[in-house]
């Protein structure tokens, strides 16, 4: 090397610590910027997920009870359970919602059926559609049958036969018999329910299907409000009792609550399945379930990664390894008030 | 020609390979930023615009509670929320252009086609008339959203009458449908079956609308 003495010591340590300060400093930045996108990538997933649940909970409870242009399902039957079907305990974290969906077909009975029986004799009316083999029914419709004495069983169609369908029994097997005039409508029955094993947000079609809709639920709790007066709807035909109505048409005795939510009163789930039953069979129903004027819904999601979940319990259900509190995503809470108009009577 | 010689530019390579890192993580966020920005906008609007769906049949109930026949309105008698000739093309608030009535683009051309699902009852089928139209700024009390959204609400016969006319209303049942639009084009129906208000014996009041049904619609 010529005209070059070369570098001292101290010139290399310099150097070297300039160059080190600067590296880190650039890498710091770095590995801020790829920990925060990790963040803002999982915190989009949340409000997404949380978006999705509310989407999801809206579109299944918001149609509660709704019915035919002439059969308005909710002064019938309960059109909210609080429990899985067919056989699911009356639990905090489901819900079951019925109601018939847009342009469903309906039609009555024009003759009585009978438990057991496969084939469903349905009457033509005006409002039948032109060009239909029954009404409107098609096969794999999920139909409900019910009466005015708040009865009522769910099947699928397997076939159709001019004014007759070909049903099985889904998801249990029916034990009433319903005379002739009983409704036969299009329904959808939806089942929400939280699975705590897995952390998902389900819904289930009894009988048919059970999905995953969200996953890394930590809660989910269904809140029912009602009114305070006993239901007065499901009323009977005259010589028939039921649970709200004696044969001579006389109001069976029930409990006025006290309006301790506004002009709701607040429905106890022990109070939702305690009795006294509406309908008979498989689908009896508690009495109260005809109170429902008004549901909450409070659902809490996480974030997926471990690594963004800190330890402390009030902003963690399940905690993770976050140290730093600038890479931790908060557990998301969200609280959800439906007044289906259907439930309004 | 001139070559590099020694380390000159090295520093400038380096400066910007780092200014590049720190653009695409930057990008990326923004990236991010603005998706979740645009999901969360849309969310609000259509979640608005159900609500607002929701308040223009109200709105239209309101109208009709009065009166005790409602042929009149199935022959296009409107309500008293209306913003002017329905023919003429507007520009919604988000920036699209609609025509409500009539003609093969407009909205209730789009409603008769398929608002009953593809069924058809012959000349007994529902033929939906338009009965109110407007922004909802004309009763919605936020300015913030009434002021983005537009109400279009039509009345049909039922087919169950038994007369055989969608004309004439003679059980005294009729659907309602409510269309609401809103920017990013959101768009959200409800739809209702009404009869008149009955007393205790179920005999008609003469005034007063029962919703017998009422459903979210596809639109």
């Amino acid at each position: 090397m010529k005209g070059r003495n070369g570098y001292t010591v101290v010139e290399l340590l310099v150097a070297a610590a300039v160059l080190l300060a600067a590296t880190g400093g650039v890498f710091r930045l770095l590995d801020d910027g790829v920990g925060r996108s990790a963040l803002w990538n999982e915190a989009a997933d949340l409000h997404q997920r949380a978006r999705i649940g509310v989407e999801a909970l809206s579109s299944a409870i918001s149609p509660a009870g709704a019915g035919g242009d002439a059969t308005p399902l909710a002064s019938y039957l309960a059109t909210v359970e609080p429990r899985r079907r067919p056989s699911g305990a009356a639990s905090p974290v489901a819900i079951t919602v019925r109601y018939a969906p847009d342009n469903a077909p309906r039609s009555t009975l024009t003759s009585a059926l009978l438990p057991g029986a496969a084939v469903i004799p349905i009457a033509r009316h005006d409002g039948c559609p032109d060009g239909t083999t029954a009404c409107g029914f098609r096969p794999d419709m999920n139909v409900l049958v019910f009466d005015r004495a708040g009865n009522w069983d769910t099947v699928t169609v397997e076939t159709i036969a001019p004014d007759t369908l070909m049903v099985s029994d889904r998801p249990v097997p029916r034990t009433v018999s319903y005379e002739a005039g009983a409704d036969v409508i299009q329904v959808t029955e939806t089942t929400l329910y939280y699975e705590p094993s897995d952390g998902t947000l389900r819904r289930e079609h009894a009988g048919a299907s059970n999905l995953p809709l969200l996953d890394n639920v930590v809660d989910l709790q269904f809140a029912y409000f009602g009114d305070p007066y006993p239901p007065v709807a499901p009323r009977p035909p005259g010589g028939v009792a039921n649970c709200l109505y004696d044969a001579a048409g006389s109001r069976v005795p029930l409990p006025t609550l006290s309006a301790d939510h506004g002009a709701l009163a607040g429905l106890p789930l022990a109070m939702l399945s305690d009795g006294p039953m509406c309908g008979s069979g498989a689908t009896a129903y508690d009495v109260d379930l005809l109170r429902i004027r008004k549901l909450r819904v409070v659902f809490r999601l996480q974030a997926g990664v471990s690594m963004l979940r800190g330890s402390d319990p009030r902003l963690f259900a399940r905690p993770g390894s976050a140290r730093a509190s600038h890479r931790m995503l908060p557990d998301q809470s969200l609280r959800l008030a439906f007044s289906p108009r259907n439930l309004q009577r | 020609m001139t070559r590099l010689r020694g380390q000159n530019g090295t520093a400038l390579v380096l400066a910007m390979t780092v200014t590049l890192l720190l653009a695409a993580a930057g990008a990326a966020a923004m990236l991010t930023a603005r998706m979740e920005t645009l999901l969360a906008g849309s969310f609000t609007y259509s979640q608005q615009a159900l609500s607002v769906a929701e308040g223009g049949l109200a709105r239209a109930l309101q109208d009709l509670s009065p009166q005790a026949d409602w042929t009149p309105v199935l022959s296009g008698a409107p309500s008293t929320f209306t913003d002017g000739s329905p023919s003429a093309a507007r520009q919604l608030p988000g920036g699209d252009v609609v025509v409500i009535c009539c003609g093969a683009a407009s909205l209730t051309s789009e409603l008769q086609l398929r608002g009953h699902g593809g069924r058809t009852w012959g000349s007994r089928t529902p033929q939906w008339r338009l009965y109110a139209w407007g922004s909802a700024s004309n009763w919605v009390p936020r300015p913030g959203v009434s002021a983005a959204f537009y109400v279009v609400v039509w009345v049909a016969d039922d087919v169950e009458d038994g007369d055989g006319d969608p004309g004439i209303d003679r059980n005294g049942v009729i659907l309602v449908r409510a269309l609401a639009l809103g920017p990013g084009r959101a768009r959200r129906a409800v739809q209702a079956t009404i009869q008149h208000a009955r007393d205790v014996d179920g005999l008609p009041l003469g005034r007063g609308v029962a919703v017998i049904s009422s459903r979210e619609t596809r639109w």
